[in-house]
């Protein structure tokens, strides 16, 4: 308890660290500016909102009089308390409804007001000027909402609505959660010890192992949903299970790493797990801090210890943006306003990153892959975080200049006690660069162990199969693979019981046993090493098994009809 | 097998009847807005009758260009191949032979399965007729043979129930049985050569390890010649007999697949595969190659990889480095290290690259 | 696919509905009114002028009005009854429960302000000869735009893609009255080729769409298609070379998009001829966009050939525009401004469902 205590203390003071930021009053003074700057632009908004209405009532309706005019701005009264909600409110995910429902509930009262005097007018003779008001009343709703939407900035909203972000939105949104972080005041009142609570089964002998430090990140129970929506009237007609309950540990300084092919959550998990995109259910402790339970505002110093670095060094990079301004925005939103600071923080953090000082002015189509991804890390780092997900920060280089990055980001680790949790579908990548791996399959862990005993002793078929996958460059080494059946089963429709069974081998050669298509199997633990597998027949693997497997495979029944 | 990598015949003459493809100093150009690119320069290689041959490179090393320009499928201009130039194929030059003429090999003799399954299919016809319609036209044959056909080949590369399936749209089929239908449609015609550019590098690893084992029994069964175009050294072990490293356009190492991945001998051969993470090197840093690849406009003047060269020394910055025979056989490497002005460094070097290989070494990074 | 359509009329229902308000709302706002074709009248008294007005039902309140045109209210009533028709179910319901026959809603239009007709049958009498003359102009245009942006995509740079492009620029840049203009003082006037106005010979035939030239066009069809024929062809080359310039560009940018795609150099890799490469599998593809692109443009031709029709007097939809505002005719620019704007939502819905026609990926 102690030792999470003095953590949090350097935490607070690593997230200070930045000399310019002297006493509360500048630190209150920056978060401030930038609330101030959406609170104009919501006043911005209802001042477009009021024009417009003044222009259209005097030229297209051509209504005159002090008293006509008042009752025709009725939508912006309702504009000024949507913009101060829509300032406030939107921005925190539990927030936005209440916001939502409280606009549209002005509106339609407006509106309603508005057909009442219509329906008065029409009886009192004064049609016309009730017609108007009813018409005016339509315009709003159909342009002002929209519009005092965008311009306060709640398009995170919109975003996770869309659900589909390009990578380019997604750096926007983490340098949005940055520019929002400015309050850089912890309140100590939220501070609460759940870590304690959580209280993992498997945690202890890993604990132990760890020399009975905490975790740095704790994943318990992790789902993330998405909604499949189709249908006449658009309802939600299925759910993809990207992540469907996943548990692990991270400890301080260590490499913690998800492998696993496409679609089968990894990325997901990531960007849930630093709270990106909300999760449907689990917790993620976070150095003692249950996240979920985290307030809004505290939430977001927090977010700057966690970082990401992605996978496209291409599509991540804000194209329109030289790389003082890629890397300065979330220093800015540190504190650092001072244009000449910020400026050899960036190029502080460009030389880390093994970049040229003078780079500050280029923009990201001016440097190749293995730079831009140097950029990409740079971001990541500028914030001085502690936890880093790295969610294929190689796939798209070079061999030559992908060893370069993995020599960067373990000098980085070294140099500045980093943990991370490394994501990728590169199995000898994984195995050089990781401590402990968490071998991933439609949205659940498989298996996880240290590298060690997960390669040299894999315990779950799904794992063998993909051990046996990896192309190996030594040309004497040629073997006869373990090839799996068909593809990976959609994350819609999983299978049922041992999600794997559909193309598991060892099921085949056991005879296919009821038990894989029924049951769950849990993720047990089978040593002291931490090595835990999700398979009935763990221990019914060996070198002997897969050997003859393999040899006796027939590749033309590996496609499978579906 | 080195022999099939011996030099090319002389030119305007055929080569051997066992030989199927012999390419002899072949040059691509690229016409862009900034000048011309080099992107093939001056490459010789051949390929005897169903033998196996890999092209390794990085991106931009032109090995996908000596590949399209083979089957002469680069538009030209801004493509342009140069003079004196010779392909072989079944005993007949192809750069020279009317258009028409080619379009009677391609498909037919030779085939090329493309790296991205999904948008090499085209979208609006299903798998059955875009298979049919290159069986019909070279086999001269009815619309519903051809479709018998087409069904036969899916039955081959392992699709079940190909009935069906001629009947799906690519956008219908996962990744792996849309490169399978790509094989398939490859193989429609019993091609003397498949030519295969990153069949894999789009697939994740189960799905890489079925289309590689796919290919591997395929081409022992139909004893069609392999030409495979990848970056990933290990695919190379695999599947082939032979290898050509390539860098910016050049050939830098040949030999066979043992020669070539065991015993490098060329610095970057040497560099690629100590940059491969692996086990071993767990603990220690990489050794990375330092630097980029040099941009087409700016070559270094004398040997390419000369800046990012751990071994370089004053002559590779003024003599640019002949394919010098390493050993006995058929092993070439583009490097000074194996002329009598290197021969006194090759030991050390080659020293440097054992310990790299095992340990992990240290060489600066970045910063350029 | 059956959901996905009812879906979208659904969602259209709401626009045509914000169609009628929108239009309504115009002519309120537009200057004059339908009594301002008295104003240069001097034998129109004030009292006169006020007759005019309630006889039309203009001194009536907006509401109402608007009501009675669209056929929510019932005008023989006044007050709560005015809501129900003659059945005693509400007004807006069909003729056949509510038994009320007039608003839109009720297919009627009203009457033209100026010559008392059916604005329904007014327009309907006006369809003919438009359709017509978009039907020619689309197909030539489409077909040459298509033809021509293919060509300049495969031969690139060439000399036809060069002169294609200049052409293009200058139709685009060409205002479509002048080119108009031209056309009739070069053939119609100096040559003496080509008629310059109307749609039939006036000494021989009786005005288009009476009963009278149905009877002259039951007689000699081949005289009457002959003169309709000549008549066209002005109009019609006008229509076209003004508007292939955007449409070949469009063709001829996404020709050369899908000859980038994989699936084009596949098709080569096959040893398929360039035919076959270009017409089979890449036109297929490239045209996709322009499907969405002529699902609009069709009602733009139906209204958008206004200043056509009053250049050669083609008697269609536009002539009947400029003439209703010629006229101060509220009730005829009411009536076309609806059914063009609906014309617009159904182009747009068709669109749509066409591409799913073309693009097998496409599952609504």
């Amino acid at each position: 308890m102690e030792a999470r205590e003095a953590r949090m203390d350097s935490a607070f003071d690593h997230g200070l660290a930045v000399p310019q930021v002297r006493g509360k009053l500048r630190r209150r003074l920056v978060p401030g500016l930038l609330r101030a700057r959406a609170i104009l632009y919501g006043i911005l908004a209802i001042i477009l909102v009021i024009a417009f209405t003044l222009a259209v009532s005097v030229v297209f309706l051509r209504i005159k009089g002090a008293g006509d005019l008042l009752i025709t701005l009725w939508p912006a009264y309702a504009f000024v308390l949507a913009g101060y909600l829509a300032t406030r409110g939107f921005k925190d995910r539990k927030l936005w409804a209440f916001g939502l429902a409280m606009t549209v509930g002005v509106l339609l009262a407006g509106l309603g007001v508005a057909l009442v005097l219509g329906v008065m007018g029409v009886s009192g003779g004064d049609g016309n000027k009730a017609f108007a008001v009813v018409l005016l009343g339509l315009i709003f709703v159909g342009f002002g909402l929209p519009l005092t939407w965008s311009l306060t900035g709640s398009r995170r909203w919109f975003t996770e609505l869309r659900g589909a972000e390009g990578p380019a939105i997604r750096t926007a949104d983490v340098l949005e959660q940055e520019v929002t972080v400015a309050d850089l005041v912890i309140h100590p009142g939220a501070v609460p010890a759940v870590a304690m609570t959580v209280a993992p089964t498997v945690a202890m002998t890993e604990g132990e192992r760890h020399g009975n430090v905490d975790p740095l990140v704790s994943v318990r129970g992790l789902k993330k949903h998405f909604p499949i929506v189709g249908g006449l009237l658009r309802r939600q007609i299925g759910t993809i299970y990207a992540v469907d309950g996943v548990d692990f540990d991270i400890y301080p300084g260590e490499v913690f790493s998800l492998v696993g092919e496409s679609g089968c959550g990894k990325t997901t998990l990531g960007r849930t797990l630093l709270q990106l995109t909300p999760p449907t259910d689990g917790r993620v402790v976070f150095n003692g801090l249950e996240l979920e339970d985290v307030d809004p505002d505290d939430m977001r110093p927090l977010r700057r210890k966690m970082q990401i670095i992605f996978q496209d060094p291409f599509g991540s990079l804000n194209p329109r943006m030289p790389v003082s301004d890629i890397i300065g925005e979330g220093l800015f939103a540190q504190g650092i306003t001072n244009r000449a600071e910020r400026d050899k923080r960036v190029e502080d953090s460009l030389e880390i990153v093994g970049l040229r000082r003078d780079y500050t002015r280029r923009f990201p189509h001016e440097f190749s892959g293995g730079q831009r991804q140097r950029i990409g890390v740079a971001r990541a780092l500028a914030l001085n975080p502690d936890f880093v997900v790295c969610d294929e920060p190689v796939s798209a280089l070079d061999v030559s200049i992908q060893s370069q990055v993995l020599n960067l980001l373990l000098d980085l680790k070294r140099d500045l006690n980093l943990t991370y949790l490394f994501i990728s579908h590169n199995l000898s990548v994984v195995e050089y660069f990781s401590d402990r791996i968490g071998v991933m399959y439609l949205g659940k862990i498989a298996e996880e162990g240290t590298v060690e005993e997960l390669y040299r002793n894999p315990r779950h078929p799904y794992t063998v199969a993909l051990l046996s996958a990896i192309p190996d460059p030594d040309p004497r080494k040629r073997r006869k693979r373990l090839v799996l059946k068909g593809d990976v089963p959609s994350p819609a429709a999983p299978p049922s019981g041992c999600r794997f069974h559909t193309r598991c081998w060892l099921r085949e050669r056991l005879g296919n046993p009821e038990q894989c298509s029924t049951v769950e199997p849990v993720l047990r633990v089978l040593d002291d090493t931490g090595h835990r597998a999700a398979c009935h027949f763990a221990e019914e693997i060996n070198e002997a098994v897969v050997q003859e497997t393999a040899a006796t495979q027939s590749v033309l029944e590996t496609a499978v009809a579906g | 097998m080195t022999e099939v990598l011996a030099a090319p015949g002389p030119v305007g003459a055929p080569p051997d009847r066992d030989v199927l493809l012999e390419v002899r100093s072949l040059r691509t150009y690229f016409k862009v807005l900034d000048g011309i690119v080099p992107a093939v320069d001056d490459i010789s290689f051949s390929l005897k009758r169903g033998q196996t041959l890999g092209i390794v490179g990085e991106s931009g090393s032109g090995k996908s260009v000596t590949a399209l320009t083979i089957m002469r499928l680069l538009d030209i201009p801004p493509a342009s191949i140069g003079d004196g130039s010779e392909v072989w194929f079944d005993g007949r030059e192809i750069l020279s032979m009317p258009l028409d003429e080619m379009r009677k090999i391609r498909g037919n003799d030779a085939a090329m399965i493309f790296q991205e399954p999904l948008t090499s299919l085209n979208p609006v016809f299903t798998i059955g007729d875009q298979i049919a319609e290159q069986v019909e036209l070279h086999l001269k044959i009815k619309k519903r043979a051809a479709m018998d056909r087409a069904i036969e080949s899916l039955q081959l590369v392992g699709i079940p129930s190909p009935e069906r399936r001629v009947k799906q749209y690519p956008h219908e089929m996962s990744g792996g049985m849309r490169q399978r239908v790509m094989i398939a449609m490859a193989l429609s015609c019993e091609p003397k050569l498949l030519i295969a550019d990153e069949p894999t590098t789009a697939l994740d690893v189960t799905i890489q390890a079925q289309i590689l084992e796919l290919l591997k029994s395929i081409q022992q069964r139909t004893g069609s010649a392999l030409l495979l175009i990848t970056h990933d050294l290990g695919v190379v072990a695999e599947m082939v007999d032979n290898v050509i490293v390539m860098y910016t356009g050049q050939i830098v190492e040949q030999g066979t697949v043992h020669e070539v991945l065991l015993e490098p001998r060329d610095p970057y051969t040497m560099g690629l595969l100590e940059s491969i993470p692996s086990v071993e090197k767990r603990g220690g840093r990489l050794s990375a190659i330092k630097g980029v690849v040099p941009s087409p406009f700016n070559l270094p003047p004398a040997c390419r990889f000369e800046p990012r060269c751990p071994y370089a020394w004053d002559r590779c910055r003024t003599v640019p480095p002949d394919l010098n025979r390493v050993g006995s056989g058929g092993h070439l490497a583009r490097c000074h290290l194996h002329t009598s002005e290197g021969a006194g460094r090759l030991p050390d070097a080659l020293q440097r690259h054992r310990t790299a290989l095992n340990l992990g070494r240290t060489l600066p990074t970045g910063g350029h | 696919m059956t959901k996905y359509v009812i879906r979208r009329l659904l969602q259209a229902i709401p626009v045509v509905i914000g169609i009628t308000i929108v239009t309504y709302a115009l002519m309120l706002a537009a200057p004059g009114g339908p009594a301002q074709k008295f104003a240069n009248n001097p034998r129109m008294t004030p009292a006169a002028k006020e007759k005019f007005l309630k006889a039309w039902g203009l001194r009536e309140p907006i509401p109402v009005q608007y009501g009675r045109w669209m056929g929510l209210l019932n005008p023989d009533e006044d007050g709560i009854a005015a809501f129900l028709g003659p059945s005693g179910w509400p007004n807006f319901l069909p003729t056949g429960i509510s038994g009320a026959d007039n608003g839109i809603l009720h297919g009627d239009f009203g009457y033209s302000i100026d010559s008392g007709e059916p604005v329904g049958s007014r327009i309907a009498r006006a369809a003919l000869p438009t359709v017509i003359l978009a039907g020619f102009a689309l197909f030539f245009w489409l077909l040459i735009a298509i033809l021509m942006g293919v060509f300049a995509a495969i031969k690139r740079y060439s000399f036809f893609d060069q002169a294609a492009t200049v052409f293009a620029y200058v139709g685009f840049a060409m205002p479509t009255f002048w080119l108009g203009l031209m056309l009739i003082f070069l053939f119609g006037v100096n040559l003496k080729w080509l008629p310059v106005s109307g749609m039939t010979e006036t000494r021989l035939s009786p005005p288009f769409g009476s009963d009278a030239y149905w009877t002259y066009f039951g007689t000699t069809p081949l005289t009457a298609l002959q003169d309709i024929g000549k008549h066209l062809i002005l109009p019609v080359v006008t229509l076209v070379v003004v508007n292939i310039a955007g449409d070949s560009r469009f063709v001829r940018a996404s020709m050369l998009e899908t000859l980038g795609q994989d699936y084009v150099r596949t098709a080569k890799a096959k040893g398929l001829p360039n035919r076959v490469v270009y017409f089979r599998h890449a036109l297929r593809n490239a045209l996709l966009p322009v499907v969405t692109n002529i699902g609009l443009e069709i009602p733009f031709l139906f209204t958008g050939a206004i200043v056509t029709e009053s250049i050669f007097s083609w008697p269609g939809i536009g002539k009947l525009t400029i003439d209703g505002i010629r006229n101060f005719d509220y009730t005829i620019l009411m009536g076309v401004l609806m059914i063009t704007s609906t014309i617009v939502v159904m182009a747009n819905l068709l669109a749509d469902i066409a591409y799913a026609f073309v693009d097998p990926r496409i599952k609504y």
